[in-house]
């Protein structure tokens, strides 16, 4: 379980460029949880996640993980970050080594595993991510396509072991397909490792399929906090923080401001579907 | 282009002056510290007097709707607003046609916005040709053309109403309908009688609407 009290960060404190990022953030995210976490550009989604890793010391307030203060002075934030994992955006500009296996390996061998021990962790973190070890390790990382190379930069961060997994525009500049066969990867992975998952992502319809929980930030705040049903089914205050709401959501909203009897807690495509069809069920 | 062979080196530059890109990460194409010396970078090249430099990238800020920003650090502006700059930076060298290289695709949704409405104006309103490269299905329904490439070959080629009634085509190249496509897919296969080929929100709204007024005695 993480927790976050009180949390403010201001980047270049005491400095004429002094910019307040996140201003008094509290939040609990049980284990097993899939949180999307949403805001518009400088909310401070980026700098929240990095100090649940410890990356970022904030200005003040504190963050616990698993009942322990990371930021304490004699806290294990190593430890930390290898139980909370976080994959950038574009994580596969950040691969570098010789061969897939190689770049696997570089945070279990951080750790100060047996070399045993990282071979297995090597093996299981490429098959979690539906790279076949053998055929993928030895080769090259720059001879993948864009989407192989960001499953690799994910079993990087799978060998770490981590209890959850924080992961930033996974999917941006994947092609449809990649988009969603790498949600789908990401709910495997949650249900076969029991992980925490938090996703950042600009996509509202990726954040409807994906999560349980949806939290909001805007200007350094949480806005709104509560399951992702309930949160899209507030359009307006989402739609006057610029981040909208999934199409299929957005087609029942109007419909409904047109005065059709619509739900408008639904967002899937099939919901969608049902719900039209219940209220102009052909004659 | 324009009558110009593009293998033809001494052409290149007149075809850069018809062609302008823009490219994903709106990070990598400003080059000035300040936003009108940004924008002022393409005709300053092209040896313009300096009166016809300033009146160009007034204009292009204009158009972009980024005025209120000349005197702006680039850097400081959020990503949709970059992205405009960029595009304003091509205006100034009064191209024929604006290619961007999924532009969008590093925006949040304000900045996604922005950046299609920009485009969509410019197309209207200054009949500048639009090619828009991206992944974002919903984005190439706003199209009045779309071309499918695969492994180095046309494969689709037409307006999205009709390519987007070939989803087995589409899913073997990797791409999906887009939300509302998929959703009159479904609509029309349980019998719902929607006309025509709405592709956007708006379009789907006002065709259930009808079809529910249709419908009262």
């Amino acid at each position: 379980m993480i927790e976050v009290r009180d949390v403010h960060h201001v980047y270049l404190r005491d400095s004429p460029l002094a910019a307040v990022a996140l201003r008094g953030i509290s939040l609990t995210i049980p284990d097993g949880e899939r949180i999307g976490l949403i805001g518009p550009t400088g909310s401070g989604k980026s700098t929240l996640v990095q100090t649940l890793n410890a990356l970022i010391r904030p200005t003040s307030g504190t963050v616990s993980v698993d009942g322990e203060d990371i930021f304490a002075p004699k806290a294990d934030r190593r430890r930390v970050r290898q139980k909370v994992a976080l994959l950038f955006q574009y994580a596969e500009q950040q691969l570098f080594e010789e061969t897939v296996a190689k770049d696997v390996a570089f945070g279990p061998r951080n750790l100060g595993l047996p070399e045993d021990e990282i071979a297995t962790r090597v093996h299981e973190a490429l098959q979690s991510v539906g790279l076949d070890p053998d055929r993928f390790g030895p080769r090259s990382p720059f001879t993948l396509s864009g989407g192989e190379m960001r499953r690799v930069a994910l079993a990087g961060v799978l060998a770490m072991s981590p209890k959850v997994l924080i992961l930033d525009e996974p999917t941006a500049g994947l092609d449809p397909q990649g988009k969603a066969e790498f949600l789908q990867l990401i709910l495997r992975l949650h249900a076969q490792r029991q992980l925490t998952v938090i996703l950042i992502n600009h996509s509202m319809d990726e954040i409807a399929q994906t999560t349980e929980r949806v939290i909001v930030l805007d200007a350094g705040r949480v806005v709104m906090d509560g399951p992702t049903r309930q949160i899209f089914a507030r359009a307006e205050e989402l739609e006057h923080l610029h981040l909208g709401i999934p199409q299929t959501a957005q087609i029942l909203h109007r419909l409904r401001a047109r005065g059709l009897p619509v739900r408008t807690d639904l967002f899937t495509l099939e919901e969608a579907r049902a719900e039209v069809l219940r209220v102009l069920r052909p004659a | 282009m324009d009558g110009l062979d593009t293998r033809d080196q001494p052409a290149v530059w007149q075809v850069r002056q018809r062609v302008g890109m823009v490219f994903q990460n709106p990070d990598n194409q400003l080059v000035a510290t300040v936003v009108e010396e940004d924008v002022a970078f393409g005709p300053e090249n092209l040896g313009l007097p300096p009166a016809e430099i300033r009146r160009r990238v007034e204009e292009a800020l204009r158009v972009v709707e980024m005025g209120e920003y000349r005197h702006h650090a680039p850097h400081l502006l959020s990503g949709g607003q970059k992205q405009r700059v960029a595009i304003a930076g091509i205006l100034a060298m009064r191209p024929m046609c604006l290619i961007l290289d999924e532009a969008t695709a590093m925006l949040d949704p304000q900045g996604r916005a922005e950046v299609l409405q920009t485009v969509a104006r410019l197309n209207r309103e200054e009949d500048i040709t639009i090619v828009h490269i991206t992944h974002a299905m919903e984005e190439a329904a706003l199209a009045r053309r779309i071309i499918a490439l695969a492994a180095g070959r046309i494969v689709l080629e037409g307006p999205p109403a009709e390519v987007f009634e070939q989803p087995e085509a589409l899913r073997r190249l990797r791409l999906a309908l887009p939300p509302v496509a998929a959703l009159v897919r479904g609509l029309r296969a349980a019998g719902l009688p929607l006309r025509g080929h709405p592709l956007t929100v708006d379009q789907l709204v006002d065709a259930l609407t009808g079809l529910a007024a249709a419908r009262r005695p």
